[in-house]
């Protein structure tokens, strides 16, 4: 085992610095470079040029890349001149914003998604598992910011119970305490991920109860209950320890569209706003600790997987 | 949509001999799931919504004319409104499903055969080449796709084959785990190594017995994929990344449609969104019955 | 205010941060209520300033930096006056400039820093000399004009500072569009380190200093976490004292006790919030608490009726039992570029005749109507037609208000036809080459085609607009092909022609438009070289006349320009001309945004 995590971790610091690579690479497509889009109109072609000099936009991309490796490693993210900050210090202020409100939404998710993807499974075919299954599938179907909108006319503008505007501060704490502006945000994302996690859920403990290990277990006289939790939930859990690892990266990533909506600037929100502006230091910086989180989820998903899983063996 | 990624060992299929042809037994699944018939009547009716309807309803989609806008449903001319350029809405949802099936149908397959036999690949050949595949996918899970996106958006104008490449582009990675998975465990069977005993060489054996064995995996995995297509169109759509008008689409009705919340303009959201809702319901119905029907099958 | 482009994503057609009601009282109805001293408004932000220092480069020169600024550190002079565009000299530092002959002697009012120091002609030289030193980096510097239209300025008495030009200019040009880029910088500034005293740095008085002081600054600049705690940026002249600010742009600002303006805040406080889109303004607005001041979004305003009298919508969609409405103009030119530039059609552009007939398949008037939903008015030449102020000249007022040429497609063909252009499977192709009066015109070659590209970047208005010129432009035979871009592609693309040969590839475009200092003069526009003129216009007739504009203090000059330019369309379509609505809090009076977009919260107060 120790073996095979040595060599991923190896595998995964590669693939890093891969889709770093990459993401550097798709910034030499776009044609004119950043220069025009940060100085804006106004800016005279020897202004762009000085600019595009003084950056090293004009140097060849493995040369830029290195530049940038060197500087990350000495602890510089670059900065963003559009924002007039330091690419650090602005992902270390959106970043707790955005996994406050993803952990909270993926939790919420799970709390709910779980008891009724078994409910799913142990009523299937029945009128309740229909009705389940539509709405869950309903609500996956509808675009996230049709979600958002219809949550603020109902709740907010309609009825006036919850904020629609999302915790205005950075502060983590202070988050936490405004409650009633976080509903509506949270909802629109555990809604959506709800009905992802129930389907996985279902089809897993479906697949499960029709082990020979689960009609072994109940021709023993184990009760139904017992055998519920203990063999099949433990099995039928494994897709969601790999379920939530793959979902570390949006942990970071954060959801553009809910933030733009909710008033809430974190990493998605960020990232978009700066790529159409192509503040090419913000994206790249966003890109590598998405990139970050991406892999270390996926290899935790795959631990969770060989822990969960007896018959799995890494060697 | 994150797609778990089987470890090797993962039992899908206890059988040890071939499989017998999935087609024969689907149709009879079909049947008995009545959510799945209905998703595949909806299927059935949005196909021949968009592209039927447009040869027997005749609308002005080419021209906009800002003197007939915002007119709503029961407007003479206009059975279900106008937009906000003054298109005929029933016109244009008819050639707006067009896109969204279109890229959907052709994003989910282009993904699914490219990473089917990505996976397949990998999965059997195993040792070093499995390794540099799968991270090769990983990497590029781990790039941003949504960077991709907005680059291309911007040196090119979008267009429907770009938005195909594109989204086909980001969701071959999930098919190819998936089938990797399928792949590792199938190469284990009996009559797999009987094959490879008597000769049968690497590509034969891929093609003739692993993918067909795993094709319940990929068939599933397509019409998901399909679904979630038409979403990502309309995420991109709202975010300002789709096709230029006068093109239509469903996802750029829907977002356009949002922006005139407060004027109450409420069949631009209502008709394009239930479009989209619809027939992604429809699909996923459809997946989960075709994974009800390989369950029930396994169970055998 | 600054010049700058409109075309700031939200921002276009119909643009959201706008004027003051134009003639219309700002606090509707009760005239009764009393006001009152002291509570904290809070004002929705556009974007989030970028920038502490008023030295902005090019890319921090955006009017929410600029207004952030000035509610610290006051310019000169203060452009815009209530509705109009004009130069507020109560608001201003110094009293209206004495101009005789190449000199001009402005002379600063008795206004003091927070910390004590009197705002002296020292800290304009400061100004001044960093200006001289650094303007290459001065986001308001443009080649030719300030400071290069100064040969000599210096202290002539504590509180007077005299310059003398290379020629004599149009009093009001030079003070509102000139003078007005100056900002007096304290003396606390002039260092180069934080532990140096004040004025050690030297730039004051000798140019040779500043470019550390403005590296020091600028440096200093970049800390956004010290912008509301470090001493150097509270030393302000200002009526408001930043209190704190966050890296998203959350400002909150406290009265200024020791401002010496007349125009003392009435308000504690003042707050600025961005918001993440118009939709989550919006909802904070409807939901009330949040906003006292914010700007409805153009899609979400009611229909008006263009014919109506009043500006304002006909029902309120924030919610009139919170909020009143007022209007903001702004003071802008909203155009189409055509590409002199473009090796297929940029010597058809240049014939009058071909910018004429795209002119008549505008119909700004259905535009305005339902693309602009009521609140915009038909645009007619380079000057705005609203607010209507004494620069407008006659011509732009033609044909009741659609100027010189208005919708009319049939006549557009028919301009086409006359030249020689037949239509030829639906697009107008050129079967009559030739300079002569009914051939197609210099340079444009037989079987050239009307079909070009139109590369725009713009909101929901700006696509609606695009789409009827399109199909109407079809009807005369003119095919326009939509190319919808992100803003910076839309910059990047349309801005490098000439220099870059590559980029000559379009043919219409549209950025948004251009805002204007407060006398609304071409020199940005239309001198070859200026930074406006990217479609390459170079009419020496009309170079000389936006000169005259310049040099000429009679209006003659400038109404000469207009007239000229009006009816030739240099380069440019007229397109509708917007403003926007903003929702105040029933309770907040004083409220008003003039056409310059200048913030003065200290008008502002609460009433019982």
């Amino acid at each position: 085992m120790t073996g095979y995590l040595i060599r991923r971790i190896l595998q995964s610091v590669l693939v890093v610095v891969l889709a770093s690579f990459v993401t550097f690479l798709l910034t030499d497509l776009l044609p004119g470079g950043p220069a025009r889009a940060i100085l804006g109109p106004r800016a005279t072609e020897q202004q762009i040029q000085e600019f595009s000099h003084a950056n090293g936009y004009d140097r060849p991309i493995p040369v830029q890349y290195g530049i940038w490796i060197n500087n990350i490693l000495h602890g510089d993210l670059g900065y963003s001149v559009k924002l007039n900050q330091s690419v650090g210090a602005l992902i270390a202020d959106r970043l707790p914003k955005t996994m406050v409100l993803m952990v909270i939404s993926i939790a919420v998710a799970l709390v709910v998604a779980v008891p009724l993807g078994i409910y799913q499974a142990r009523r299937r075919d029945t009128l309740g598992d229909y009705a389940v299954t539509s709405l869950s599938f309903l609500l996956y179907a509808m675009p996230g910011f049709l979600v958002a909108l219809l949550l603020v006319l109902v709740f907010s503008t309609g009825l006036g119970w919850f904020s629609p505007t999302a915790p205005q501060t950075g502060d983590v704490g202070q988050i936490l305490a405004q409650g009633n502006a976080l509903v509506l945000p949270v909802a629109t994302l555990a809604l959506i991920t709800i009905a992802t996690f129930s389907r996985y859920v279902r089809s897993s403990v479906m697949e499960n109860l029709t082990q020979e290990y689960v009609r072994t277990a109940l021709a023993n006289g184990a009760g139904d209950g017992r055998v519920m939790v203990v063999h099949v939930l433990r099995n039928a859990m494994i897709p969601i320890a790999t379920l939530l690892g793959l979902s570390l990266p949006s942990l970071v990533a954060g959801a553009a569209i809910t933030e733009s909506v909710f008033n809430y600037p974190g990493m998605g929100y960020t990232f978009i706003g700066e790529a159409e502006v192509r503040d090419y230091p913000v994206v790249l910086g966003i890109a590598l600790v998405v990139s970050v989180a991406t892999v270390v989820g996926s290899l935790l998903a795959d631990i969770a997987y060989a822990t969960l899983d007896p018959r799995v063996k890494y060697g | 949509m994150p797609i778990p990624d089987p470890a090797p060992g993962e039992p899908l299929a206890q059988q040890d001999e071939p499989a017998r042809p999935m087609w024969r037994l689907v149709p009879q699944i079909l049947l008995r799931n009545k959510l799945a018939v209905a998703g595949l009547g909806v299927v059935v009716f949005f196909v021949l919504f968009c592209f039927i309807g447009p040869l027997l309803y005749h609308s002005n989609q080419e021209l906009a004319n800002l003197r007939t806008a915002d007119l709503p449903p029961g407007s003479p001319g206009f059975p279900l409104g106008t937009d906000d350029v003054g298109y005929d809405e029933l016109g244009r949802l008819m050639i707006g499903g067009q896109s969204a099936l279109e890229v959907g149908l052709a994003a989910a397959a282009i993904a699914t055969v490219f990473g089917s036999l990505w996976g397949a690949v990998a999965g059997y050949l195993g040792g070093w080449v499995d390794v540099i595949m799968m991270r090769i996918v990983d990497t590029l899970l781990a790039t941003p796709g949504l960077f991709l996106v907005l680059l291309l958006a911007s040196i090119i104008t979008p267009t429907e084959g770009l938005l195909i490449l594109v989204i086909a582009f980001s969701s071959w990675l999930g098919p190819a785990r998936l089938v990797r998975g399928e792949t590792l465990s199938l190469r284990t069977r009996d009559y797999v190594q009987a094959v490879r005993m008597m000769g049968g060489g690497n590509r034969r054996t891929i093609l003739r017995h692993i993918l067909p064995n795993a094709i319940g995996v990929i068939v599933v995995n397509t019409t998901f994929q399909i679904a979630d297509a038409v979403l990502t169109l309309a995420a991109l759509s709202f975010l300002g990344f789709g096709i230029p008008p006068p093109h239509a689409d469903w996802g750029g009705m829907l977002s356009k449609g949002t922006d005139f919340t407060a004027n109450d303009y409420w069949w631009m959201i209502v008709w394009p969104g239930l479009c989209i809702v619809l027939i992604v319901v429809a699909f996923n119905f459809l997946g989960d019955a075709l994974q009800d029907a390989f369950e029930v099958r396994l169970r055998k | 205010m600054a010049r700058t482009r409109l075309a700031l994503g939200a921002a276009a057609l119909g643009a959201a941060t706008l004027v003051a009601a134009c003639g219309v009282s700002t606090s509707s109805g009760d005239t009764a209520t009393t006001a009152t001293t002291g509570g904290t408004a809070v004002w929705a932000e556009n974007s989030a300033p970028t920038a502490i220092f008023p030295f902005v480069d090019a890319t921090a020169l955006v009017n929410t930096t600029v207004q952030f600024q000035y509610l610290m550190y006051r310019p000169l002079y203060w452009q815009g006056s209530g509705s109009s565009p004009d130069v507020d000299y109560t608001k201003s530092l110094a009293q209206k400039p004495v101009y005789t002959g190449n000199q001009v002697v402005v002379n600063l009012k008795d206004y003091s820093w927070s910390n004590g120091e009197k705002v002296s002609a020292t800290d304009v030289m400061f100004f001044m000399n960093m200006l001289l030193v650094e303007k290459t980096k001065y986001g308001q510097y443009v080649t030719g004009e300030f400071p290069d239209n100064v040969t000599s300025v210096r202290a002539t008495g504590p509180e007077q500072v005299t310059f003398t030009l290379n020629k004599p200019y149009s009093p009001n040009w030079f003070t509102s569009n000139q003078l007005y880029q100056i900002t007096p910088f304290p003396e606390a500034w002039d260092k180069t380190s934080d532990s140096a005293s004040s004025g050690s740095g030297g730039c004051a008085t000798d140019k040779s200093k500043c470019d550390a002081v403005y590296n020091y600054l600028k440096d200093k600049n970049k800390k956004v976490s010290g912008y509301a705690t470090d001493a150097l940026w509270q030393v302000v002249d200002g009526p408001w004292q930043l209190k704190s600010f966050t890296s998203e742009g959350v400002a909150d600002f406290v009265r200024n006790p020791k401002y010496s303006g007349p125009d003392k805040a009435k308000l504690d406080g003042f707050n600025e919030v961005p918001f993440t889109s118009q939709e989550a303004e919006f909802n904070a607005l409807k939901a009330g608490g949040t906003i006292n001041v914010g700007p409805i979004p153009a899609s979400s305003e009611p229909k008006r009726d263009p014919n109506s009298s009043s500006l304002l919508p006909p029902t309120n969609p924030a919610g009139a039992d919170k909020y009143n409405l007022i209007t903001d103009q702004v003071w802008a030119w909203t155009y189409g570029l055509l590409n002199y530039g473009n090796p297929t059609l940029g010597a058809t552009y240049k014939q009058l005749y071909v910018r004429q007939a795209l002119q008549e398949t505008i119909d700004q008037v259905t535009d305005s109507a339902v693309a602009d939903r009521g609140y915009a008015v038909p645009g007619t030449g380079p000057v705005p037609n609203q607010p209507a102020t004494q620069y407008l000249a006659d011509v732009q007022k033609s044909n009741n208000g659609q100027g010189p040429y208005p919708f009319n497609v049939s006549k557009a063909k028919s301009r086409l036809t006359d030249h020689g252009w037949t239509e030829q499977g639906g697009v107008m192709t050129c079967t009559r080459p030739g300079s002569g009066a009914d051939q197609c015109g210099d340079g444009v070659n037989a079987g050239t085609r009307l079909s070009m590209s139109m590369e725009y970047s713009g909101s929901t208005t700006t696509s609606e607009v695009m789409q009827q010129w399109k199909a109407d432009a079809s009807k005369a035979g003119i095919e326009i092909n939509l190319d919808p871009q992100p803003i910076s592609t839309a910059l990047t693309d349309l801005t490098s022609c000439p220099a870059v040969a590559s980029s000559c590839k379009w043919q219409l475009g549209f950025l948004g438009g251009g805002t204007f200092n407060s006398v609304p003069t071409g020199d940005q526009f239309f001198i070859p070289g200026s930074s406006e003129n990217i479609n390459g216009i170079n009419d020496p007739q009309l170079t000389t006349l936006v000169q005259n504009s310049l040099t000429d203090s009679a209006s003659t000059a400038f109404l000469e320009y207009e007239t000229y330019a009006a009816t030739q369309l240099p380069g440019t379509v007229n397109l509708p001309g917007g403003y926007g609505i903003y929702a105040v809090s029933k309770n907040l009076g004083g409220v008003s945004i003039n056409p310059l977009q200048s913030l003065s919260p200290e008008d502002w107060y609460f009433t019982k």
